[in-house]
């Protein structure tokens, strides 16, 4: 079940108002419980004060000190008399005259239309005579509703200062979530350029708001190559099928003899292939991009592996009137790759040394152990080299250098190496070999 | 020949193109179009090879296979395929395919393929000499004669002229090389298939009167005694 936003207030206030009637009974109980403790004590000390007063000072002390506090009077609700053997009050407060008091021991006098409610504690003191200590049980009342309005009023503040927080930290809560979802609107309503506000050093929902922007510039960085790509793609498939056309057509004309007829069908032959191999370069490509290509990863010696494909360029770097140096350590380099993959890539930078590097050039492809699990691939010529500038460039699809315009190719072979890194947890980094070109293939697997 | 060959394609231009061209290479061919009736036929018929499409329907082609294998029927088979990505070929091999070719494809390429499947078991791997007319190849002392002379062969020559011995009289693709060799599967890198025959038939047919190494125009070559 979905909660609607406004069962949480609901729920929170419910909660709030209870607390607030538990704690003030609560608050209630303890005050009486905690009043009733203390004037219970102090009754007591007041008749041993006197009980100790009648000893030092005897009977005529005790009546004359009563009297006179009688007479000054007391706020703390207090009164004490003295009774003689027939209950009647000898000395101390008048007021109690009315009450008629225990022997001994305590006892609660209730309320009557002339009197007050009192509660009495009374103590023989021998020869006949009673001490009576009297609270004043109205004043304890007044104690306990003065305690218990300061009480009331602080757990009421408390209540609406944590309910006026609670209120605006929900306030703020929905405001900050509301832009980050009216960006997500704003992008679904197909304004891609919107982003979700963020300030500087700000708080979780600014960290939020940031990786919602980065995800969005990935998205956008992704789209933006996507078009290219389409448009790449239109391109470059465009000139080969012109081509193929024009072959179909003199191979089609009549007129045309058997040989020329012939050598067309060849041609168009030729350019169905390149269209194919571009076509499912990009295919590989997406791929290992998208990281499909994991489950076909496995743990293997890519040192063996990239020996085996030197071995079968050998004769190719050869013709080109190149010399080709291998370098691989004795012991297997072992990390996690996909080796169908890893091979055309090594292939695809072997390649590429064949065509541009130039005759009389030295290739050099040698792998290192760069960790436990981790390798690099290192392809690299002395030849002409790639302008600095244009290093980063040549990794993207269907990047050709003026330089290479002559030659065949699709200007796909470094985009398969940068994604074969990428699905491999590492990177293709071009260098300048001065002179040439160095190439370095990093596996860097976190699995492995 | 006469080879029982069962072809499963669901496309009608594609099935009309392997059947007219198996038959004309002596083939006996039969055809269905549905992934069911291909397993149905297949764990039933004796059949020499299979040659099966993956996007077929009722059932997939890699499940076809998948039920076939796990059913112990182990007739060669060949999946013929648009999926042509290196991940596609990986799958169609693990399930138990013993080939996979990507469409569009070359008919002689098929062929070729077809050749070596059905003959598979003919030469033993554990064969210690091999020999085609003259030549000869110790495989225990890796050594390789000529009419009783020594040829010095680098690794990799003698590893693509094992590899032509044991398929003597057939037509091996630059792709069979590629990818049985080298294990290398990218159709725009098959020239370099050339470079080592070039070498290697500089080496065993130079100097002598009959050569052994026929290039099979628009396929790929052929060690032979026979022209």
């Amino acid at each position: 079940m979905r909660l609607r936003p406004w069962i949480w207030p609901a729920a929170a206030s419910l909660v709030a108002i209870a607390a607030v009637v538990l704690g003030l009974l609560l608050v209630d109980r303890l005050g009486e419980r905690a009043i009733a403790r203390l004037q219970t004590a102090n009754a007591a000390a007041a008749r041993d004060y006197f009980v100790a007063f009648a000893h030092d000072e005897g009977v005529s002390g005790l009546t004359q000190a009563l009297n006179r506090y009688a007479r000054v009077g007391s706020a703390d609700g207090f009164r004490y008399a003295l009774e003689d053997r027939s209950g009647r009050v000898v000395a101390g407060a008048d007021v109690l005259r009315s009450i008629d008091a225990p022997d001994s021991g305590w006892l609660t006098v209730a309320a009557t239309a002339s009197t007050r409610p009192w509660r009495v504690l009374a103590q023989p003191l021998g020869s006949g005579y009673t001490l009576v200590v009297a609270e004043d049980l109205r004043a304890r009342d007044a104690l306990r509703r003065a305690v218990f309005r300061g009480s009331a009023l602080a757990i009421l503040l408390t209540a609406f200062g944590a309910a006026a927080g609670g209120f605006g930290l929900n306030a703020m809560l929905l405001r900050r979530t509301r832009a980050i979802a009216d960006t997500a609107e704003r992008i679904a309503g197909g304004d891609l350029s919107a982003r979700a506000p963020v300030h500087p050093n700000g708080d979780v929902f600014d960290d939020l708001g940031a990786a919602v922007n980065r995800m969005l510039g990935r998205i956008d960085e992704l789209m933006t190559g996507m078009r290219s790509v389409t448009d790449s793609i239109a391109h470059d498939l465009r000139s080969p099928l012109t081509r193929m056309k024009g072959a179909l057509v003199r191979a089609c004309d009549p007129e045309a003899p058997e040989a020329v007829r012939l050598r067309a069908l060849d041609d168009a032959n030729i350019e169905a292939d390149s269209v194919l191999g571009t076509l499912n370069a990009l295919l590989d490509i997406a791929h290992a991009e998208s990281g499909l290509s994991q489950e076909n990863m496995q743990r293997i010696d890519v040192g063996g592996l990239v020996l085996g494909i030197a071995e079968l360029f050998g004769p190719a770097v050869e013709d080109a009137g190149q010399a080709l140096v291998t370098d691989a350590p004795a012991f297997p380099v072992l990390a996690r790759a996909h080796p169908a993959l890893l091979r055309q890539a090594v292939g695809n930078l072997l390649h590429n040394a064949v065509i541009h590097a130039g005759p009389g050039a030295t290739v050099k492809v040698s792998v290192e152990e760069t960790g436990a699990g981790r390798a690099r691939i290192l392809v690299s010529d002395d030849g002409p080299g790639v302008p600095t500038e244009h290093l980063g460039r040549v990794q993207e699809r269907f990047v050709r250098l003026e330089a290479a315009r002559t030659t065949a190719g699709s200007g796909l072979g470094l985009a398969l190496v940068a994604a074969c890194a990428k699905l491999h947890g590492g990177r293709l980094v071009l260098g300048d070999n001065r002179p040439g070109l160095v190439a370095a293939l990093e596996l860097a697997d976190p699995r492995s | 020949m006469g080879a029982k060959i069962l072809v499963v394609e669901d496309d009608g231009g594609t099935a009309e193109t392997l059947l007219s061209g198996l038959r004309q290479e002596g083939y006996t061919v039969e055809h269905v179009a549905d992934g069911r009736d291909a397993l149905y036929l297949a764990s039933s018929a004796d059949f020499d090879a299979v040659i099966m499409d993956r996007m077929l329907p009722g059932m997939d082609g890699l499940s076809v296979v998948k039920a076939l294998r796990a059913a112990d029927v182990h007739t060669p088979l060949l999946i013929l395929s648009a999926l042509g990505q290196l991940d596609e070929r990986v799958k169609g091999l693990h399930s138990g395919a013993d080939d996979y070719l990507a469409k569009p494809f070359a008919f002689s390429e098929l062929s070729a393929r077809l050749a070596v499947m059905l003959r598979r078991p003919a030469i033993r791997q554990e064969a210690t000499s091999l020999s085609c007319g003259d030549l000869e190849m110790d495989l225990l002392k890796r050594r390789v004669t000529r009419a009783g002379r020594r040829l010095d062969l680098l690794p990799r020559e003698f590893k693509l002229l094992e590899h032509l011995l044991r398929h003597k009289d057939r037509v091996v693709t630059r792709t069979m090389m590629l990818e049985e060799l080298w294990d290398y599967r990218f159709d725009p890198h098959t020239s370099l298939i050339d470079t080592h025959i070039s070498r290697l038939r500089k080496k065993i047919d130079d100097g002598f009167d009959t050569p052994l190494l026929h290039t099979v125009r628009g396929s790929g070559y052929r060690l032979s005694e026979r022209p």
